[in-house]
């Protein structure tokens, strides 16, 4: 389709899940054959190689992230965060529904490389579906030796227990995520450790985003060499983007950083739809940055859009038309922040109250200069003093409105 | 012990290792603000306000739970840090109702004297405030949402201190506010009535119900004869209310300010502790004698009775049947003084002051009526006396020593160790092993039972036999000791608990910030006036002796088992 | 909920769900899920609230806190079928708007609020992950997308008409 990739998605709607054959023919389980070749050090230099960033949104080094789990003696809890909540973000919805096996291989191979028997897959409550999807993986797989005690005839044993959200975008956050499985309300804790140290339990725990363990899989695979060819200097491969809104092909899509947004709207998304014209995006979520037309043709990358002072999030790529009001747009992002706020730090919870008061007032057309200073000056005090990520990110799509779309109202 | 070198404000300072940004900030003579920071709690980090600029890691941290390392370069005072650490003050007041003119904590309030701090004197955001009916229901506590902060400090002294859970953070993002869940209030739940929760708020979202002006209408009264009675911690806590030195000798001036405002008579809670003593004591050699339910347990903190009587009824047999020294000296003073005086009972109004909440539920109960009247009318907090002085004006650091009146108005230093955590033990066994052992104490203080660790266990030897005691204070430790008890683990003979950490003198009526060190202060002044006290055991008491000769008989007797004994009953939720 | 006939029986329904996850404190939120979907209406009761906080040795108000905090867990009654209406931002731009009219006529209920015979109850609901077909609405666990105004209506009116089978 277009510029898109079929290599970390080549199993979507290709495959019978119900069943692991389909995907041990299709190359499965040669990851962690692979994996099980080498030395748990040997396995982060290649992660680390791959210069692969956490998927979920946060973009961490992966490498790094294992690194530091590695260098923990204790056993570590290997979380995987399914709580796909970004507005926007439905790519891990396909992982877990069209290749769990992959999501599985890929715990696995972080079990053996950082050393941990327990495994955790927190899903969003309303995944229900790819959820008993994912069980049944869990259970072929034990049934057919890859997960269990003796993996493959070796010492690794590995298992995964399934844990439900119950609807709170904060859990996507570490710490929130741990904090529900530890039972209860998911509102982040203070890390006086990193989590790799003091995370689950109390104890070290590994928590990555569903597609960084894809890609994780697809790094020791036959598909390894094909996934490194793609991509940028800093950005090495490929991302699984979601992108929807005034498209005409709204779906999930594999591609190769360095390809521009342009590229991704028009070829692979088909264009705008009714033969409007493009408005504005926003990428990687409710917690991402507008990008005005005149942003189309930079690479999409982590360091092309860093230079921008932009983070590619979560992979949402979201597209609106002129017949969207940008003024509007932003009321439903602040809604959205203040309904998912866990309102336990002063920044994020009376932030979000007052940019979701100032979006309305500039909605209503009843915004004064002063105001928009105003929105300024929150969104420094939530940038620079809240409690988690999300208080941070909240800001960035009004902040971003104001830079490129100060005479918001259209 | 490992060091860390760093620099704040471009000061170099070494401090110990895993000592936080604000603990080091502190040292090198900044202040740098907090809220929901409270020494004897948990870090939260919540209200933000403590942000900092750590240079070397070029960005911003929680100064409250950050942690020092070598060569940070800290600054707290940039044009950034405060404009940051404003616009969270700010954004606190958006959604703070203004009402510091009515607010019962505008003198002592943390968010105003941040204001003052930060001159803030307007602000541009949208004021928008909650409105959550006010819970005033239990006629102890009064909680008022509207002015929460969010601070949790309630919910870790509700959940952790306490261990009783009334309170919690409930919903989320602008909906969070702390309830006991369905929509209860304070008289619904199993609420001790602790009042901790209103000792650690930092504004007047949680605060005791105010009873001064039942006070003022009495002493207005003239057909009433108001007597008033104080606790052995309000003389070291009152002065504090009026800016002085933390854990200040005021007794003298006390008393000075009660007969100035227009008591009848101005009484002496320790008097009816050296009584209960003298009941107590009996009690405990007559379990002991007869095989009566032992471990024992004292039963004159009215939060703690809250908590047994709701979480471990099962165990009520172990409380002693004496009532409190607030509740004995309600029903003496409405049969015996009022004989004495010859005044009618009924035109007789009897007010204490504690450092308690507790004490508000404890007077209205039904049963504490044993003289035929309400034995004790009105019990106000340390911080509502405070009100009442200030009400009239009295210029109290300025104030004369004066004299407790008789007879009901002289005590000893066992009387007035109550207000410590160990006190009441240190009281009992004072008493106890004199008329045990018949001989006199060599050395009067019993260090085994004091300090402020949560649980202190002695051995004591009474000529001879070895008596094992505990004391704990707290409720999460009253906890820990029920659960022994439950368990068939506790082989002590006689345990003193008291619902708050530090004993009264950390009442949750005590002048509020508090934290254990303010409380040791206040307790070092206690054991000080108990050294200089010329009697020091209850059974030497002259006016307590001349109760019984002349009143009540013996300890134990008929008359006292009407007027100083009681019951207790299963506490359920309504 | 008739109380009469299922009050014997709740509580050993709840003591077998308690028990499916250990009797554990951590299993809090699915235990709290699980005893929600005992209920034709969707939530949970304080009655049922206090005997899991008795049974697991948690306060009641971690309990409350713990329903109230999560948006799929509710204290208070709903409808039958629980209509959810996504507006979040890739429903904004494909206009939910006209869906949630739609629904508002047809229903003759706003959002928040359930029909007067309890067959429904309508609200927003944040983004859950469909925008691929957006717009979209939930209907208990079931997503429907790629909607406009004739189809949702279609939808509802089979869930009425009882044509289609869903819990």
């Amino acid at each position: 389709m277009g510029k898109s990739l079929s290599i970390l998605t080549k199993n979507f709607k290709n495959i019978n899940v119900d069943t692991i054959d389909d995907y041990l023919s299709a190359g499965g389980y040669d990851g962690l054959k692979k994996v099980l070749s080498l030395t748990p050090a040997e396995v982060i230099e290649v992660v680390k190689a791959s210069g692969l960033r956490g998927r979920g949104g946060a973009a961490f080094p992966t490498g790094k992230k294992w690194e530091q789990a590695a260098r923990v003696k204790e056993d570590s809890y290997i979380l995987c965060n399914a709580d796909e909540g970004e507005p926007g973000t439905f790519k891990d919805r396909y992982f877990l529904e069209y290749d769990p096996y992959r999501i599985i291989e890929g715990m696995t191979i972080a079990a053996y490389a950082v050393g941990g028997r327990e495994g955790y897959i927190y899903i969003r409550e309303e995944y229900g579906r790819q959820k008993e999807i994912f069980l049944k993986a869990i259970e072929a797989g034990k049934a057919a030796g890859f997960l269990g005690d003796n993996i493959l005839g070796t010492d690794l044993s590995f298992d995964i227990k399934v844990v439900s959200g119950a609807g709170a975008f904060i859990c996507g956050e570490t710490t929130a995520l741990i904090q529900s499985i530890e039972g209860g309300s998911g509102r982040p804790r203070i890390k006086f450790q990193r989590t790799a140290v003091s995370g689950l339990f109390n104890r070290p725990t590994l928590a990555n985003n569903v597609e960084s363990y894809c890609v994780v899989t697809t790094l020791f695979n036959n598909d390894a060499e094909e996934y490194l060819s793609h991509g940028t200097e800093k950005s090495k491969g490929t991302k699984v983007i979601s992108l929807c809104g005034n498209v005409e092909n709204p779906g999930v899509y594999e591609v190769p950083f360095g390809i521009t947004l342009r590229e991704i709207i028009y070829d692979i998304g088909g264009g705008i739809k009714d033969g409007r014209d493009f408005k504005f995006a926003q990428i990687g979520g409710a917690s991402g940055p507008l990008i005005p037309k005149s942003m189309l043709d930079i690479p999409y990358s982590y360091e092309d859009f860093g230079k921008e002072g932009y983070s590619l999030g979560s992979g949402a790529v979201l597209v609106a038309d002129d017949t969207n009001s940008v003024a509007d747009f932003m009321v439903t992002v602040q809604e959205f922040f203040v309904h998912e706020s866990c309102g336990k730090c002063t920044p994020c919870r009376e932030g979000n109250r007052q940019l979701l008061k100032l979006a309305h007032k500039i909605a209503d057309k009843k915004a004064t200069v002063e105001d928009f200073l105003t929105v300024k000056r929150i969104a420094n005090v939530m940038d620079k003093c809240s409690f988690c990520g999300l208080g941070t990110a909240a800001p960035t799509a009004m902040v971003t409105a104001i830079q490129h779309f100060y005479d918001m109202y259209n | 012990m490992k060091t860390c070198t760093l620099t704040i404000n471009n000061k170099k300072i070494t401090v110990e290792a895993g000592t936080t940004l604000l603990e080091a900030a502190k040292s090198a003579g900044y202040f740098i603000p907090t809220l929901c920071n409270h020494p004897d709690q948990e870090i939260k980090a919540n209200c933000r306000i403590c942000v900092v600029e750590d240079k070397s890691a070029g960005k911003f941290v929680a100064s409250c739970s950050t942690k020092v390392y070598d060569g940070a370069e800290i600054h707290t005072n940039t044009k950034e840090v405060r404009e940051l650490q404003r616009g969270i003050l700010e954004l606190i007041l958006a959604n703070h109702p203004n009402d510091c003119l009515n607010c019962i904590r505008n003198e002592s309030c943390e968010l105003r004297k941040l204001c003052e701090r930060f001159h803030v004197r307007n602000y541009n955001l949208n004021h928008e405030t909650d409105i959550y009916p006010i819970d005033n229901t239990s006629g102890v506590l009064v909680r008022d949402r509207n002015k929460c902060i969010k601070c949790m400090r309630c919910v870790e002294a509700c959940q952790e201190t306490q261990m009783v859970g009334i309170l919690s953070p409930s919903y989320r993002s602008v909906n969070t506010n702390i309830s006991a869940g369905f929509g209860e209030n304070y008289d619904e739940t199993l609420c001790t009535f602790c009042g901790q929760c209103s000792a650690v708020c930092p504004v007047g979202a949680i605060y005791e119900y105010d009873e001064t002006e039942k006070v003022w209408e009495a002493l207005h009264d003239p057909k009433k004869h108001v007597i008033v009675q104080t606790a052995p911690a309000v003389r070291v806590g009152l002065g504090e209310e009026f800016g002085m030195p933390r854990g200040s000798k005021v007794t003298g001036k006390m008393v000075s300010a009660l007969k100035m405002l227009g008591f009848d008579k101005v009484f002496d809670t320790d008097f009816a502790a050296d009584l209960t003593i003298m009941e107590e004591g009996y009690e405990l050699l007559s379990r002991i004698k007869n095989g009566g339910t032992l471990p024992m347990i004292t039963s004159c903190s009215p939060g703690w009775i809250n908590y047994i009587e709701g979480f471990y009824p099962e165990l009520l047999d172990h409380l002693s049947t004496c009532k409190s020294p607030q509740q004995m000296f309600g029903a003496v003073a409405k049969t015996y003084y009022a004989k004495k005086a010859g005044i009618d009972p009924a035109d007789i109004f009897t007010v204490s002051v504690m450092p308690c909440t507790a004490k508000k539920f404890e007077c209205k109960r039904p049963e504490m009526n044993s003289s035929g009247y309400r034995d004790v009318d009105v019990a106000l907090t340390t911080r509502e006396l405070a009100r009442l002085i200030k009400n009239a004006g009295i210029d109290f650091t300025n104030l004369e020593d004066e004299d407790f009146d008789s007879i009901m108005g002289s005590s000893t230093g066992a009387a007035v160790i109550f207000g410590a955590t160990g006190g009441v033990m240190e009281a009992a066994l004072r008493t106890v092993y004199e008329v045990v052992t018949g001989k006199t104490l060599e050395k009067i203080e019993f260090d085994e039972v004091r300090g402020l660790e949560g649980i202190k266990e002695a051995t004591i030897d009474l000529d001879g036999t070895p008596v094992k005691v505990a004391v704990a204070h707290g409720l999460a430790n009253a906890n820990k000791v029920m659960e022994m008890i439950k368990n068939g683990e506790a082989d002590y003979t006689f345990i003193e608990i008291m619902s708050c950490t530090g004993g009264c003198a950390g009442g949750g009526g005590q002048p509020v910030g508090a934290n254990k060190s303010i409380k040791a202060r206040r307790i070092d002044t206690i054991y000080n006036i108990d050294k200089e006290m010329p009697i020091r055991k209850s059974h030497d008491n002259p006016e307590v002796q001349q109760l019984y000769e002349e009143f009540l008989g013996e300890p134990n007797g008929h008359l006292s088992h009407k007027l100083l004994h009681t019951h207790y009953h299963q506490r359920r939720k309504k | 909920m008739s109380k009469n006939l299922l009050d014997a029986n709740q509580y050993e329904e709840i003591d077998k769900i308690l028990e499916k996850h250990d009797m554990s404190k951590h299993n809090l939120v699915g235990i709290l899920s699980d005893v929600q979907a005992m209920s034709p209406e969707h939530y949970i009761t304080k009655e049922q609230a206090e005997y899991i906080s008795d049974k697991l040795g948690i306060f009641l108000s971690n309990v409350y806190d713990t329903i109230t905090f999560y948006a799929a867990l509710s204290d208070k009654p709903k409808g039958k079928y629980v209509i959810q209406i996504c507006n979040s931002t890739c429903c904004k731009v494909m206009k939910y708007e006209k869906i949630k009219h739609a629904i508002e006529k047809e229903l003759k209920v706003g959002i928040g609020e359930i029909t007067p015979d309890g067959m429904f109850s309508f609200e927003y609901s944040s983004c859950f992950g469909a925008c691929d077909i957006s717009p979209a609405i939930r209907i208990g666990e079931k997503v429907y997308g790629n909607l406009d105004e004739t189809k949702v209506i279609d939808i509802i009116k089979n869930y009425r008409g009882g044509t289609w089978e869903n819990l």
